[in-house]
């Protein structure tokens, strides 16, 4: 098989995997080598779906032994299998890194014969590229559940980052639909990368020259909407992953349904695009802005309002913490005023050294004052441009673009609380359900 | 020190420089001098009749190395970078916004690189960020051939000037190789090869014919690029907002799309 025809075919049952960063390494050359890696990654171009390219994401084989109920590669699905050679893998590789189309390689592979023997050929590809070619850019690899722990170790120094896919957010489901797979298959690996990255530190301040273990962190993924989690138990889940196994990335990726099974959700089914983007926007707000996810979802309310955003809504019922002050008040509560985010704290916190701030200097600062103007005021005075009816508040907080998904992809029932004939509702209906403290 | 209440407001001159780095500061230096603030400062490429009086300045090394030396000292190194990189980036009124902003430093000092609310300031540090911006992008734009003696071959076409800015970059990634960068919107090129780069102007520039070898790699990767995509999401707008329309017609696996013009 021409190397171009295995190209399309383990591309093509790889692109579900949604990581493709390349951030987190540091690397330059040490001058004998090709290529290097920058801290912030670098995006190589854009699918049509908007998803950046980072790096050449294929799989090693699609020749897979398991056969997973969600998975386009599960051994009783009839589609064409194909199997790099490591050398032909690596030389693709170098090549596209050549003409910077990427900034390295993203491997990952279905299961061919055993889990050992897969994580043995992908070993090979890595070695070439890292030994022989004396390649500098960025590895991402898939630790294979079930591998020997030694295997796993030899990827762990040959890779920059690795990842153990969750896959589904509970042991229940993940019995139902992978039968092939089990929590503790896939957090021991995890557990197992996280520590040895931190051996490797330690050994790292000892010792200057040890090799790096996994120096760009461990990442995972998990599908959305395949199984019946809520939003809540979702985001516990990531904020232990974060807290106990020290990712570094937890993706998200919604189901997209891609076989016929009692199961699973009907063929017909859209994938859950807006839920997806919420749990996305709650990851933000756990990593960078200092929320726990019990202050964004609860018992009570386990899942996303799809009207607002998880901040939006998380303000909407702590109005009595607002308004805030932007010439006194710590970096911790700027980042929790709506529409003002890490970057323009930091523009805020910086010139706030060198003059008094008011409504005029912050939009000079580019600081995007649609929603942030209800919920600051400058020396103690909101904005006078502002007036205060709640008609503006909701035009502010609810986004357009967010109002338009709404409307596209969900069900008229599930805004059946409006007491509305099911025709569209209007913004100031959606008003009244976010007073309503939805 | 000059007051700037010394100063006469805006002179009816405009003053019309090389439209080098070193030619804009020497108008600087000249403003000093003359103790006037030219209404404007254009590069005289770009300079068209007007009803002022126009005052070719001449690039003088020792003034540039002067107004180098009192910024650095004055103002400081950051504020001296600043300056070079509000250079580079292609922005209106971008001259006298950056003599304004030194005055301002060599009155104030070295806070005025935080004083952002100020128009000069806030505009001269935005363009380092606009600078920085496309400079990002072009680290994963840029997209090389391969010829037969091993050169890599890139022609991009990028707002303003960032050659200086990627050079660490791509040097440090292909520190072995042999490889020109043309700015076909500037009309300069990086050079790079084994250990040694230069920065030239060049006028006109286009890359020799691609063996079929190389054009089966840039199928390659055009496939690629097409497969990875999840048709189920397909999103338009998204890629536009991340990968606008500009840089199609430099992205191989963007040839023969409609909107690139090849």
């Amino acid at each position: 098989m021409e190397t171009s025809q295995k190209l399309q075919i383990l591309a093509d049952a790889a692109k579900y995997d949604v990581a493709c960063t390349s951030s987190g390494a540091d690397r330059s050359s040490d001058g004998f080598s090709m290529g290097n890696a920058m801290a912030s990654g670098i995006c190589h171009s854009f699918s049509g779906d908007g998803r950046c390219i980072s790096l050449l994401k294929v799989l090693m084989s699609n020749a897979c032994a398991y056969d997973c109920a969600y998975c386009l590669n599960r051994r009783s699905n009839d589609v064409p299998r194909a199997t790099f050679t490591p050398r032909e893998l690596a030389d693709l590789t170098m090549n596209f890194y050549r003409r910077n189309y990427i900034e390295g390689l993203f491997l990952s592979s279905g299961i061919i014969k055993n889990p050992d023997y897969t994580c043995e050929r992908m070993i090979e590809t890595l070695k070439i590229l890292r030994e022989e070619y004396r390649f500098g850019g960025y590895i991402h690899a898939k630790a294979i559940p079930g591998a020997d722990s030694l295997l796993l170790q030899r990827i762990g120094y040959l890779a920059d980052r690795m990842s153990v896919n969750i896959e589904l957010p509970s042991q229940k489901s993940l019995v139902t639909l992978a039968p092939d797979k089990s929590k503790s298959s896939i957090l021991k690996p995890m557990g197992f990368i996280r520590d040895s990255i931190s051996q490797n530190k330690n050994e790292l301040v000892r010792y200057k020259s040890t090799p790096k273990f996994a120096s760009a962190g461990q990442s995972t993924q998990m599908i959305i909407g395949a199984t019946p989690e809520t939003d809540y138990s979702i985001l516990k889940l990531s904020e232990a992953l974060y807290g106990k196994y020290s990712l570094k990335r937890v993706f998200y990726s919604a189901y997209i349904p891609v076989s016929e099974n009692p199961l699973l959700p009907a063929l017909t089914t859209e994938p859950p695009l807006l839920r997806e983007h919420r749990l996305y926007q709650a990851d933000w707000l756990l990593r960078f802005y200092g929320f726990s996810a019990d202050e964004i979802l609860s018992e009570q309310t386990p899942d996303f309002n799809p009207l607002l955003d998880p901040k939006c809504n998380w303000v909407v019922n702590n109005m009595h913490r607002f308004p805030v002050e932007i010439n006194s008040a710590p970096k911790e509560e700027l980042l929790r005023v709506p529409g003002i985010g890490v970057k323009s704290v930091f523009k805020i916190l910086q010139a706030r050294r060198s003059c008094k701030l008011s409504f005029e200097s912050l939009k000079k600062l580019g600081v995007v004052l649609k929603r942030a103007r209800f919920f600051i005021t400058c020396g103690g005075e909101f904005d006078p441009a502002v007036s205060f009816s709640p008609q503006e508040a909701a035009n502010a907080l609810i986004s357009n673009s967010d109002m338009k998904k709404f409307r596209q992809k969900e069900q008229y029932e599930q805004i059946d609380f409006l007491s509305q004939p099911p025709a569209l509702p209007q913004r100031e209906d959606y008003f009244k359900c976010l007073t309503g403290q939805l | 020190m000059p007051d700037r209440t010394a100063v006469a407001d805006a002179a009816d001159v405009v003053y019309i420089y090389d439209g080098s780095f070193e030619g804009l500061l020497s108008c600087v230096f000249e403003s000093y001098a003359r103790k006037e603030i030219p209404s404007d400062i254009v590069p005289e490429e770009q300079y068209e009749l007007s009803l002022y009086p126009t005052r070719f300045i001449e690039t003088n090394h020792l003034h540039f190395e002067r107004v180098k030396k009192g910024v650095a000292d004055k103002i400081g190194k950051d504020a001296l970078t600043a300056i070079w990189k509000g250079y580079l980036c292609s922005w209106e009124g971008k001259e006298i916004a950056i003599l304004h902003f030194i005055r301002m430093g060599m009155r104030d000092g070295r806070r005025v690189i935080y004083d952002l609310a100020n128009d000069y300031v806030g505009r001269l540090m935005k363009s380092n960020t606009t600078l920085w911006n496309e400079a990002h992008h072009y680290m994963g734009f840029v997209r090389f051939s391969v010829y037969e003696n091993n050169a890599m071959v890139s022609v991009i076409e990028p707002k303003h000037k960032i050659l200086p800015i990627i050079k660490d970059h791509f040097i440090d990634r292909y520190k072995n190789e042999s490889f020109l960068i043309y700015d076909k919107t500037h009309r300069y090129a990086l050079i790079y090869s084994k250990g040694r780069n230069i920065i030239i102007p060049a006028d006109d520039y286009s890359p020799p014919q691609m063996s079929g070898e190389e054009q089966k790699l840039h199928d390659m990767w055009k496939l690629f690029y097409e497969t990875i995509e999840i048709k189920e999401r397909r999103n338009e707008r998204c890629r536009m907002t991340m990968m606008p329309k500009r840089f199609w017609s430099q992205l191989h696996e963007m040839s023969g799309n409609k909107e690139a013009n090849i």
